[in-house]
């Protein structure tokens, strides 16, 4: 199936001063990202904080220009438009298609506008409609997200955390978008808000076909609602593959490290895991050379540190490893096999 | 893996607990009700349950930090080192010299946020070394010792050189390491932790919780570990006790627990979260209606009973006392209690 959005090749490199006369620093936020989300699709990103996965969404939906590389959206019933070539005027349109929606509902929602100011406005920005129509349009999809009609007169204060979070997602959905990039939007709930959350979002698909791209750091809350996953390491890519094939059978041994170190609710699983949860990532700013990786890995050898490893298919998952043929890494699923064992290449 | 027996001798014993807030133009909130806790040497319990179910209050009562409009209704709280006569926490003045002595000596916390007990402007070393020169009286050449041995052991690479950090220089899981450091300097007897892996990746999570339970081998001390996460729970808990709106409704063996949760809420709770599960075996999740009612709007008799899906005539009527469910596992539930049916716990 063609894409209904995919990103080729795209870098992002922040540059900034360390203090007024301090040098120049850059940082590499995104190396040479690719991935594509198919319509109808929800593709998760993950990774450890500072791994780039914002980056990624705000790349996508133009809030920051990419150092290079492009993003390509195919609307359906209209010829392919690549986002990164528009200017902001020509970029206009196609943010209806494209929203996002943020961690932090609190943040994101101004506590000055009431909650019909703040739904509706999307919709006056792009002149869609006004008076009678806007109304319903606001009260329509609130009520959607659950949000009673009588509560829109109220500011953000009033409303729980899960409600703010619902009143975000009906900003994000009352433009009919094709393409929802849910950043961390479920993290900062309380698990009974999260679970209504994650169910709200699954019917809001089926019922507006949407596609998702989801960024979060919880791979539990991942292998339930996702069909594929990119997992990303200091701005790399080094893993995509359906969700069931990556928990089954990672093959890339940070993918290994992010299953290993979830915890499971059933303490007769516990002493399962064993220590190969280790080292923290290296600050942006000194990237290893080779595979980026190479510094926590258990299986690294001198080609490692010296050779960055692309992205290739192996099976059913692209994955950048030197080794991952070979590789026999321990998935998430109750008895997938314990045994590591390891082959040089 | 079968359950721990107990010691007898509990190191804290938290009984029939209630903690209120004064306001000046509001009734008094009642934010934890008849809370009953005990911790052993070398075993953890955990605090589980959603933010506001007053967790951080009754942690924070075991060494009288909670605001000055804080009260201690009743109850007692009566620790007993090994070393000592016991005392009753509840009933001594915050500042008293008695508690002051516990605190930070016997009983230490480490929280969330690792720089509300790091101060920013002194070197994470210098911090550590203060703490043993206080309670070891040892000369700084030699805490500084023990400072670098301490930080080694927690897990701090190169301890020596980061000894003369400032906290702003490390990464966060490196400044969890540090405080942790400072709060093992003085050897306590009982570790609070209240969400001390919250703010980090899993991955740092995962080390520190193993950290957490090696220290606890080496040092023999008993740890309140409060967590809003089941998973974690599972991971470190021996004993876990489940709240919600300031009632623990459910106690007992971790083990027992997670097998045959007995309260509607702890039941709701575990369906709340996606199992690692392969799709054809994946369900979708049945969370509870609606959201926690705020302390002040607690429904009369059982706290839950505006939420739950299993309410019939004595609950909103009268709190339920602890029914027993098997050994040392109990709940508050009317639906335990002998005439009622049994709550189903859905497949
Ligand atoms: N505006 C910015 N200026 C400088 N650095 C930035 C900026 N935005 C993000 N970064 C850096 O880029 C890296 C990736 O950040 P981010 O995309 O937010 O990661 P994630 O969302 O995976 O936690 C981080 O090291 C972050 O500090
Ligand atoms: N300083 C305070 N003044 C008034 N009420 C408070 C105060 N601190 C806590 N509370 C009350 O205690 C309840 C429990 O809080 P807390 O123990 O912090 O919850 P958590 O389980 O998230 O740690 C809160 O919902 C609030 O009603
Ligand atoms: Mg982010
Ligand atoms: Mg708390």
């Amino acid at each position: 199936m063609t894409a209904l959005l995919s990103v080729e090749n795209v870098s992002k490199t922040f540059s900034f001063r360390s203090g007024w006369f301090g040098p120049l620093t850059t940082l590499d936020a995104l190396c040479d990202v690719t991935l594509s989300v198919a319509p109808g699709e929800t593709l998760a990103v993950v990774g450890e904080s500072g791994c780039g996965k914002t980056t990624l969404g705000r790349s996508i939906v133009r809030a920051q220009p990419v150092t290079a590389g492009k993003v390509t959206y195919r609307p359906p019933g209209h010829d392919p438009v690549e986002l990164t070539a528009l200017d902001k005027r020509a970029m206009k349109p196609w943010r209806r298609d494209i929203r996002m929606i943020f961690q932090d509902p609190m943040s994101s929602l101004n506590p000055h506008m009431r909650v019909f100011d703040i739904v509706a406005e999307p919709l006056r920005i792009h002149r869609l409609a006004r008076g009678q129509e806007l109304e319903e349009r606001v009260a329509g999809v609130l009520e959607k997200v659950g949000i009673p009609r009588d509560a829109m007169g109220r500011y953000p204060h009033a409303f729980s955390g899960g409600q703010r979070q619902r009143i975000g997602i009906a900003r994000a959905l009352v433009l009919d978008p094709k393409l929802v990039i849910a950043d961390e939007a479920v993290s900062a709930l309380d698990v009974s808000i999260q679970a209504q959350v994650l169910n709200l979002l699954e019917d809001l698909k089926d019922e507006f076909g949407l596609t998702y791209i989801f960024i979060s750091h919880d791979l539990g809350v991942v292998n339930y609602i996702a069909d594929r996953v990119v997992v990303m390491y200091l701005g790399h890519v080094v893993e995509n593959a359906p969700t069931e094939a990556l928990f089954e059978r990672p093959r890339h041994p940070y993918t290994e490290i992010l299953l290993e170190a979830l915890p499971i609710a059933d303490p007769a699983r516990r002493m399962r895991r064993a220590k190969t949860v280790r080292g923290e990532i290296p600050y942006l700013g000194s990237r290893p050379t080779g595979c980026p990786f190479h510094t926590r890995c258990r299986f690294a050898e001198d080609r490692c540190r010296t050779e960055k490893p692309a992205l290739r298919k192996v099976g059913e998952t692209e994955v950048a490893c030197h080794f991952a043929e070979t590789l026999e890494l321990k998935g998430a699923y109750g008895d997938a096999p314990a045994t590591r064992t390891f082959a040089k290449a | 893996m079968p359950p721990t027996p107990m010691a007898d001798k509990p190191l804290l014993k938290i009984e029939d607990v209630e903690i209120a807030f004064s306001s000046p133009d509001e009734a008094d909130i009642v934010a934890v009700r008849q809370v009953d806790l005990s911790l052993y040497p070398g075993k953890t319990l955990c605090l589980v349950g959603e933010s506001g179910c007053g967790k951080s209050v009754t942690a924070r009562a075991v060494l009288r930090l909670n605001d000055q409009n804080s009260l201690i209704r009743c109850g007692r709280i009566r620790f007993s080192p090994s070393d000592g006569e016991t005392v009753d926490i509840a009933a001594l003045k915050p500042d008293s010299l008695a508690m002051r002595k516990i605190r930070g000596n016997q009983i230490s916390m480490i929280f969330q946020e690792p720089m509300s007990s790091l101060s920013p402007v002194h070197t994470v070393g210098d911090q550590i070394d203060e703490m043993i020169m206080l309670h070891e009286g040892l000369k700084p050449k030699d805490a500084r010792e023990r400072t670098v041995a301490l930080l080694d052991q927690v897990g701090v690479p190169g301890p020596r050189e980061r000894a003369n950090s400032y906290p702003f220089q490390l990464s966060g899981g490196l400044r969890q390491r540090a405080m942790i450091a400072m709060a093992l300097a003085c050897k306590p007897n009982l570790l609070i932790a209240d969400e001390p892996t919250t703010a980090l990746d899993v991955t740092t999570q995962a080390q520190i919780l193993d950290l957490l339970k090696e220290l606890q081998e080496e040092y023999g001390m008993a740890m309140l570990f409060i967590t809003h996460d089941l998973g974690v729970v599972a991971e470190i808990a021996d004993e876990v006790a489940v709240m919600y709106l300031g009632d623990v409704v459910e106690q007992g063996n971790v083990f027992d627990v997670f097998r045959a949760p007995s309260h509607p809420y702890t039941q709701a709770l575990m369906r709340s979260i996606p199992t690692i599960a392969r799709k054809k075996e994946r369900q979708r999740l049945s969370p509870i209606k609606g959201t926690v009612p705020s302390a002040k709007d607690r429904p009369e008799g059982c706290a839950f009973t505006s939420r739950c899906p299993y309410a019939f005539e004595p609950c909103a009527g009268m709190m339920p006392g602890r029914t027993s469910v098997s050994g040392n596992h109990v709940a508050r539930c009317h639906l335990l209690t002998e005439n009622a049916r049994k709550a189903e716990v859905p497949a």
